[in-house]
C-alpha cells in the first residue's frame, strides 16, 4: 500500500511541477501585460490543481501559498481586482516558493512563504477578505448538526458529504455519472436516478476536496460533510484541518464570487490530462527513464552484434541479411530519438532567469528564443543547462549596458539577448547573441599581461580574436569586482570545458561597442560514433572522428623535414602552422615503436625528428626501411596537435560503452567498445588525452604561430637568421649566423700582443683579432675594457671579429633592399629596424685579412663560361656571383628548381651550381629533371649544399649530380667548382697550404 | 561449503564456489597501455565487456608471465542475489570481473571450521586477502577471501573519490 501511496505522490510532484512551469509562462505574461482571458485562466487552473492536491496530502505550507495565489489570480480573471506590478511580483515569488517546496516535498513544510503570503494578502484584503471569511465560515459550520433524510449515515474512512443538486440545467444520470468517476456514490434520494425530477440528493465519499469536486459537478446547492450530519458515527473533526478547506458554505460562498465557471473544459479531459503530457501536437507518454536507457542499451548491443555477423557473412546470405540489417540501425536511431527532448526543457527557464538578473541589476533586457522545439539527446540537454546559465548571466552583467549608457551611444534602452537555435546536418548550433557593450580586446590583453599570462610582445601579436580567446583561460576574469551574479572567475573556461566534454564546440565574436556573440555546436546524438581506428604499440585504439582534422602520412624524407624540434619539444610543419607533436604510445605508456617495412620496431629515439643512427651492422636494412610516420591531426578546442600513431587501421561505427568503473580515473579513455572483429578496444577521450600529453597551449599556440609564420616565410621567402652586432658603436653589421661559432665578451688584459697583432685565447686556441674598419669603410674604435668578440666557424686560420656591442640574433627576411655602394666583404647595406646595417660577406672579409687565400688565381678561364647558380638563399647567391665574377664568370641565377629549367631552356650554359634544399622544387627533383632531358645528359651539374651526410650525397650522385660540394668547405667547394669549369684536375695554384 | 580451486604460481588457492560464473580457459583480452593497479586490460565476454585482473599482481605483487594463463570470471552482484556481495567492490557490481590465473582445478567440499590461519606460510601473501588455510593430501590450500580481494583497500577508495 505505501508502494501506491508512494506513486500517487511522486505522480503529484510530476504533474505539479508541468503546472508550475505552465504558471511560470502565464505569470510573465501577465507581468508584461500580455496576457490574454485564456493565458490568466490557464494559471488560475494550474495553480488551483496544484492547491488540490496538496489537500491530500497534507502539504500544507503549498497550500497556504497556492491558495491565496489562486484566490488574487481569480480575483485578476473576474476583473474584482487590477493587475498591478506589485501583484506580479508577489505572484511570481509565491511561484518560487512553490519550486523551492517542490523541489524536496519532505522538507516543503520549512519553506518561508511569509513574504509573499502576506504581500499577496495584503492585495486581496484591498477588497474584502475572502480568505479570513472561509476560515470563519470553517469554525462556524463546525459546530452546526443538520438533518438529513437519509436511513442513516455509514461509517466512512473518507470524507463523506451529502449534496443536494438543483436539476433544472444538468442531468441526474450525468451527476451520479460524474461522481461516481471520482467516488463512491453510497445513497441517492430518488433511489432510481432516472426518476429524479427536479433535486438530486447523494451521499457520497471521496477523496478529492471539495474545491476539486467542483470540476465534476454542476454547483451544488449545499454539501454537508458527515460529520454535520445528524447521526453520523464519524462525528469528529474532519482530517484534514487545513486552513484552505471549504465547507458547503464556503463553497458556495466562493461560487458567488467567482462569477466565470471554472468548469470550462470537460471533467474528463482535466483527468485525462493530468496523465497526459500536453505537448502542442503529439499524444506522449511516460516511461520510466531506467527502461528506456535498458532498451537503448540492448539496441547498441545488437548494432555491435550485428557488425560481427555481419563480417561473416558473403553472397546471398549477406544480400538476405542487408535488410534485417537495415531494420536493426533503424530501430537503434529510433530509439535513441526517444532520449531526445526539445531544447525548450532548458531554454524554459530561461526568461525568468534573465527577468530575475535584469531587475537585480536594474537593466532593461528583452529575451527572444527561436528554435526551442530543436531536439537534442537527454544528456546534452542536462549538461549545456548550467554553461547556458552563465552565458546569460555573463550577458547581463558585462554585456547589456545599463538603460543610461545605452541611451547615450544611442541604442534602445532595452538590450536583447537572442538564443537561436538550429540544425545542419549531425549538429545543432545554438547562438547566443547580446547587442551590449562586446569585448574590448585591448581590455582583455592587458588582463592577460597584468596576470601573466602572457608576455606584452606576444600580446601585441595577437589578433582580435585571439585576444578575446584569452578569456578562456583558467580563472581569468575581467570583472573588476566580483558581483554576486558573476565574475567570480569560475569563467568561460568551465563553459568552454563543459561544451566540450558533450562533444561539442565553442566559438566566441565580439565587436568592441556592438555586442557579442557566442556560438555552440552539439552533436546529436551521443551513444554511436564515427571512429578511426589507430594501431599504437601492437594495440588498437579508436579515435572520435569529431576530433580528427586530417590524416598526415610522411613518406619520403622532404616530407619528414615538415617534423621538427622547437625548445625540445617535436613540433610539425603544417599548414603554416607549427603544431605540438606527441607520439600517442609514449604518452599513454606503451612501449614506442615506429613501422619500418611493415614490421614494427622498438624506436630508442628521443625525438622524432631526430634522424635514426643508421645501424651499421645491418646496411641492408637500413636501407629498406621506410621511415613512413603517421600523423593524425587532432582538433582540440580552437587548437590543434600531431598524434603518432604506428598506422590508421580502419573507420569504423562504434557504439560507446562506458568504462568500466574500475577504470574510470582514466581520464584519457572515454569509453570502450567491441570492434567488428570481436577485440575490445579503447576509445581516446581527446581532454583527457591532452591533459596526460601536457600539450599546452594558451601561449605557445600564439607563440608559435607567430613564430609559425615566420617560419613559413623561411620557406618560401627565405629568411635568415643573421647574428647583429656592432663594431664601432652605433654601427651595426649583420653576419650570417649559420657561420658563426660563437661569441664571448673579454676584457684588455686578456688580450696579448704579438707582431703588432692583437690575439685572444679561448678555449685552448688563439684567434687573431681584427676589426672590421680595416677590411670595410666603417668608423675605427678603439677597444674599451671589455669588449666583445666573434668567432667564425670554418675558417682557415682562427679570427674573430672585435664588437663594441652584440644586438642578438635576428631573423631576417632576405628581400633586402640592398642600398649603398658593394663593397668586397660585404653583402650590402640594409635599413632593418630603423637603422643601417651592414651584411658582412664572411669569405671576402677571410680574403681580405689574410691574403694568400684562395680566389685570386693566375689561372685563367678558356673564354667566358656562362654558369647557372641555382640557391634559395639571396646572400649565398651574392657570395657565389661574386667568386665566379672574380674567375670571370658570367652567371645566372635562380632561386629554386622550377625558375632554374626555365632559365635552362632559353640560355645554353657551361655549368649548373645548384642547392639541394629549395623551396618549390628542390635540387633533387630538378637534377632528375635535368637528367631526363636528352640535350642535358652530359651538362655539368654540380651540387652545392649544406646537407653533409653520406647518404645525401649518395643520393645526389646517384641521381645524377657530377659533383657533390658542401658549403662548410670552402676550399673544398670553391676548389670543386674550378675543377668543374675547367672539365680537368687542375691544379689551383692558391690552393697551396695556408699556413 | 563448496570452494572452486585454482592454481597460481604452483600455490592451490580457493574461492567460495557461489562467487564464480565460470572458468574460462582462454579469453582474448586488450590490454591497457599501462596497468592501472592490478587491473591490465578489458575483455569481450560474450559481449559485455569485462576488467582483467591480474590476480597474481593482487595478492603477490608481482605481474603474471605465463605463457598460456585461464581465468576465473568472479559473478556480478546483480546476477545472484543470495550471494552476499554487499561490499564495495572494484568493480560495478552490475559486471562480471575476470581474474588472471595460471590455471583451473576442481571443486572442493571443504569444512570451513577447519581453517587454520595462514601465518608462517606464503609469506610473501597479503595476509588480508587470505582467510586461511587447510591441509590437504599433503598439500596446503589457501583459502581466498573475495570480499578482500575485490573489495576497496582504504587507499583506493580515497583514490576513487
Amino acid at each position: 500500500m505505501s508502494e501506491d501511496s508512494e506513486d500517487l505522490l511522486g505522480g503529484y510532484h510530476e504533474e505539479s511541477v508541468e503546472h508550475l512551469a505552465v504558471l511560470e509562462e502565464k505569470l510573465l505574461l501577465l507581468e508584461k501585460g500580455n496576457a490574454s482571458k485564456d493565458d490568466i485562466n490557464s494559471a488560475f487552473r494550474s495553480i488551483h490543481t496544484v492547491k488540490g492536491g496538496s489537500g491530500f496530502f497534507g502539504l500544507k505550507t503549498i497550500g497556504s501559498m497556492a491558495h491565496v495565489m489562486e484566490d488574487l489570480l481569480g480575483q485578476y480573471r473576474a476583473g474584482t481586482q487590477e493587475i498591478s506590478a506589485a501583484g506580479c511580483d508577489a505572484l511570481l515569488e509565491g511561484y518560487e516558493k512553490l519550486l523551492a517546496c517542490f523541489e524536496d516535498l519532505s522538507s516543503s513544510e520549512e519553506i518561508d512563504i511569509s513574504k509573499p503570503l502576506s504581500a499577496i494578502k495584503k492585495i486581496l484584503s484591498g477588497n474584502d477578505a475572502p480568505a479570513e471569511q472561509q476560515i470563519q465560515t470553517d469554525k462556524t459550520s463546525d459546530s452546526t448538526i443538520v438533518e438529513h433524510p437519509f436511513a442513516s449515515i455509514p461509517a466512512t474512512v473518507l470524507p463523506g458529504y451529502w449534496i443536494q443538486f438543483n436539476l433544472n440545467e444538468s442531468n441526474a444520470a450525468d451527476i451520479v455519472e460524474n461522481l461516481a468517476s471520482v467516488g463512491e456514490v453510497l445513497e441517492t434520494i430518488p433511489k432510481v436516478i432516472a426518476e429524479a425530477k427536479d433535486k438530486l440528493e447523494v451521499l457520497f465519499t471521496t477523496v478529492l476536496e471539495p474545491s476539486l469536486l467542483e470540476d465534476v459537478i454542476p454547483k451544488p446547492v449545499f454539501m454537508h460533510p458527515f460529520e454535520n450530519l445528524k447521526g453520523s458515527p464519524t462525528q469528529h473533526a474532519p482530517k484534514q484541518t487545513n486552513a484552505s478547506i471549504l465547507t458547503p458554505e464556503a463553497v458556495t460562498q466562493n461560487a458567488e464570487e467567482e462569477p466565470i465557471s471554472i468548469i470550462e473544459s470537460t471533467p474528463k479531459k482535466e483527468d485525462a490530462a493530468s496523465n497526459k503530457k500536453k505537448t502542442k501536437n503529439n499524444i506522449s507518454i511516460r516511461v520510466d527513464f531506467d527502461q528506456l536507457s535498458k532498451l537503448i542499451n540492448l539496441s547498441g548491443e545488437l548494432i555491435l552484434s550485428r557488425n560481427q555477423f555481419i563480417n561473416k557473412l558473403a553472397g546471398p546470405q549477406l544480400d538476405e541479411f542487408i535488410a534485417m540489417s537495415k531494420q536493426i540501425s533503424e530501430l537503434q536511431e529510433g530509439l535513441m530519438k526517444t532520449r531526445m527532448q526539445p531544447l525548450s526543457v532548458v531554454t524554459a527557464g530561461f526568461p525568468r532567469l534573465v527577468r530575475n538578473l535584469a531587475k537585480q541589476l536594474d537593466k532593461k533586457v528583452e529575451l527572444k528564443v527561436i528554435g526551442e522545439d530543436i531536439e537534442l539527446d537527454r544528456n546534452i540537454l542536462e549538461g549545456i543547462s548550467a554553461p547556458f546559465t552563465h552565458i546569460l548571466r555573463n550577458s547581463l552583467d558585462h554585456g547589456i549596458e545599463s538603460p543610461e549608457e545605452r541611451h547615450k551611444v544611442g541604442k534602445p534602452q532595452a538590450g536583447k539577448i537572442t538564443v537561436y537555435a538550429y540544425q545542419r546536418g549531425g549538429y545543432v548550433t545554438i547562438e547566443v547573441k547580446d547587442d551590449g557593450k562586446g569585448i574590448d580586446p585591448e581590455k582583455i590583453k592587458s588582463i592577460a599581461i597584468k596576470k601573466g599570462v602572457l608576455k606584452q610582445s606576444e600580446a601585441d601579436l595577437l589578433s582580435n580574436k585571439q585576444a578575446i580567446s584569452l578569456i578562456y583561460a583558467p580563472g581569468f576574469s575581467t570583472a573588476e569586482k566580483v558581483t554576486a551574479v558573476s565574475g567570480r572567475g569560475v569563467g568561460m573556461d568551465v563553459v568552454k570545458t563543459d561544451f566540450e566534454k558533450l562533444g561539442g564546440t565553442v566559438d566566441l565574436d565580439s565587436t568592441f561597442g556592438h555586442g557579442t556573440t557566442l556560438t555552440i555546436q552539439l552533436p546529436l546524438s551521443v551513444a554511436i560514433i564515427q571512429s578511426i581506428i589507430v594501431d599504437v604499440a601492437g594495440e588498437l585504439y579508436a579515435l572520435p572522428r569529431n576530433n580528427i582534422r586530417e590524416v598526415v602520412i610522411l613518406d619520403s624524407f622532404e616530407e619528414r623535414k615538415a617534423l621538427e624540434q622547437l625548445h625540445g619539444s617535436d613540433v610539425l610543419r603544417h599548414r603554416k602552422m607549427l603544431l605540438p607533436v606527441v607520439n600517442m604510445g609514449t604518452v599513454l605508456g606503451a612501449k614506442r615503436t615506429f613501422v619500418a617495412d611493415e614490421t614494427i620496431i622498438e624506436d630508442q629515439r628521443e625525438h622524432l625528428a631526430d634522424r635514426r643512427a643508421p645501424d651499421r651492422r645491418e646496411p641492408e636494412l637500413e636501407r629498406r626501411k621506410e621511415q613512413r610516420i603517421t600523423i593524425i591531426i587532432m582538433n582540440i578546442g580552437e587548437d590543434q596537435y600531431g598524434l603518432v600513431v604506428d598506422k590508421v587501421s580502419h573507420q569504423e561505427e562504434t557504439v560507446v560503452k562506458n568504462l568500466n568503473q574500475i577504470l574510470n580515473q582514466l581520464d584519457h579513455f572515454m569509453g570502450v567498445t567491441i570492434l567488428s572483429s570481436g577485440k575490445v578496444c579503447f576509445i581516446l577521450d581527446n581532454q583527457g588525452f591532452v591533459k596526460l600529453a601536457n600539450i599546452t597551449f594558451k601561449q605557445k599556440s600564439f607563440a608559435t604561430n607567430a613564430e609559425g609564420e615566420k617560419a613559413a616565410q623561411h620557406s618560401q621567402d627565405s629568411a635568415e637568421d643573421y647574428l647583429l652586432f656592432e663594431s664601432a658603436p652605433g654601427e651595426r653589421v649583420a653576419l650570417l649566423a649559420g657561420l658563426i661559432q660563437k661569441a664571448a665578451v673579454a676584457n684588455m688584459s686578456e688580450v696579448m700582443v704579438s707582431k703588432n697583432q692583437k690575439f685572444i685565447t679561448n678555449n685552448g686556441v688563439d684567434y687573431k683579432l681584427v676589426f672590421l674598419h680595416e677590411a670595410l669603410e666603417l668608423s675605427a674604435f678603439e677597444c674599451k675594457e671589455e669588449f666583445y668578440y666573434v668567432i667564425p666557424k670554418y675558417s682557415s686560420i682562427p679570427f674573430a671579429f672585435v664588437a663594441s656591442k652584440i644586438c642578438g640574433i635576428h631573423t631576417v627576411s632576405n628581400n633586402l633592399e640592398l642600398v649603398g655602394v658593394a663593397e668586397k666583404g660585404k653583402i650590402g647595406t640594409v635599413v632593418y629596424d630603423s637603422k643601417l646595417l651592414t651584411v658582412l660577406d664572411l669569405y671576402a672579409l677571410e680574403d681580405i685579412y689574410f691574403s694568400g687565400h684562395l680566389i685570386r688565381s693566375t689561372t685563367k678561364l678558356g673564354g667566358v663560361k656562362h654558369v647557372l647558380v641555382v640557391e634559395d638563399a639571396l646572400v649565398f647567391r651574392k657570395i657565389l656571383k661574386g667568386y665566379l665574377e672574380e674567375m670571370g664568370v658570367r652567371c645566372d641565377m635562380a632561386k629554386h628548381g622550377k625558375e632554374a629549367l626555365g632559365l635552362l631552356e632559353s640560355s645554353n650554359y657551361d655549368l649548373v651550381i645548384s642547392d639541394i634544399e629549395m623551396p618549390v622544387m628542390d635540387g633533387y627533383e630538378l637534377i632528375q629533371q635535368i637528367r631526363e632531358k636528352e640535350e642535358f645528359k652530359y651538362l655539368p651539374v654540380i651540387a652545392l649544399t649544406s646537407l653533409v651526410s653520406e647518404d645525401n650525397r649518395q643520393k645526389g650522385l646517384a641521381l645524377g649530380f657530377n659533383d657533390y660540394l658542401v658549403k662548410t668547405d670552402k676550399k673544398g667547394f670553391v676548389s670543386g667548382i674550378y675543377k668543374s669549369l675547367l672539365g680537368s684536375e687542375s691544379p689551383v695554384p692558391a690552393l697551396a697550404e695556408i699556413s | 561449503m563448496y570452494y572452486a580451486t585454482f592454481s597460481i604460481d604452483k600455490q592451490t588457492y580457493a574461492i567460495e564456489l557461489g562467487y564464480i560464473q565460470e572458468f574460462a580457459e582462454t579469453l582474448t583480452f586488450t590490454s591497457l597501455p599501462q596497468p592501472h593497479g592490478s587491473v591490465i586490460g578489458i575483455a569481450n565476454l560474450r559481449g559485455l565487456v569485462v576488467s582483467v585482473l591480474d590476480l597474481r599482481h593482487r595478492i603477490l605483487a608481482k605481474f603474471s608471465e605465463h605463457a598460456h594463463p585461464q581465468f576465473a570470471v568472479i559473478r556480478s552482484a546483480e546476477s545472484l542475489p543470495s550471494v552476499k556481495m554487499d561490499f564495495e567492490a572494484l568493480y560495478t557490481s552490475k559486471e562480471p570481473v575476470a581474474l588472471m590465473i595460471d590455471s583451473r582445478g576442481g571443486v572442493l567440499e571443504l569444512d570451513e571450521k577447519k581453517l587454520q590461519p595462514s601465518s608462517g606460510h606464503g609469506s610473501q601473501l597479503y595476509k588480508e586477502y587470505v582467510k586461511g588455510m587447510i591441509e590437504l593430501d599433503h598439500t596446503i590450500l589457501l583459502v581466498l577471501d573475495i570480499t578482500k580481494i575485490l573489495g576497496l583497500s582504504e587507499i583506493e577508495t580515497s583514490q576513487l573519490s
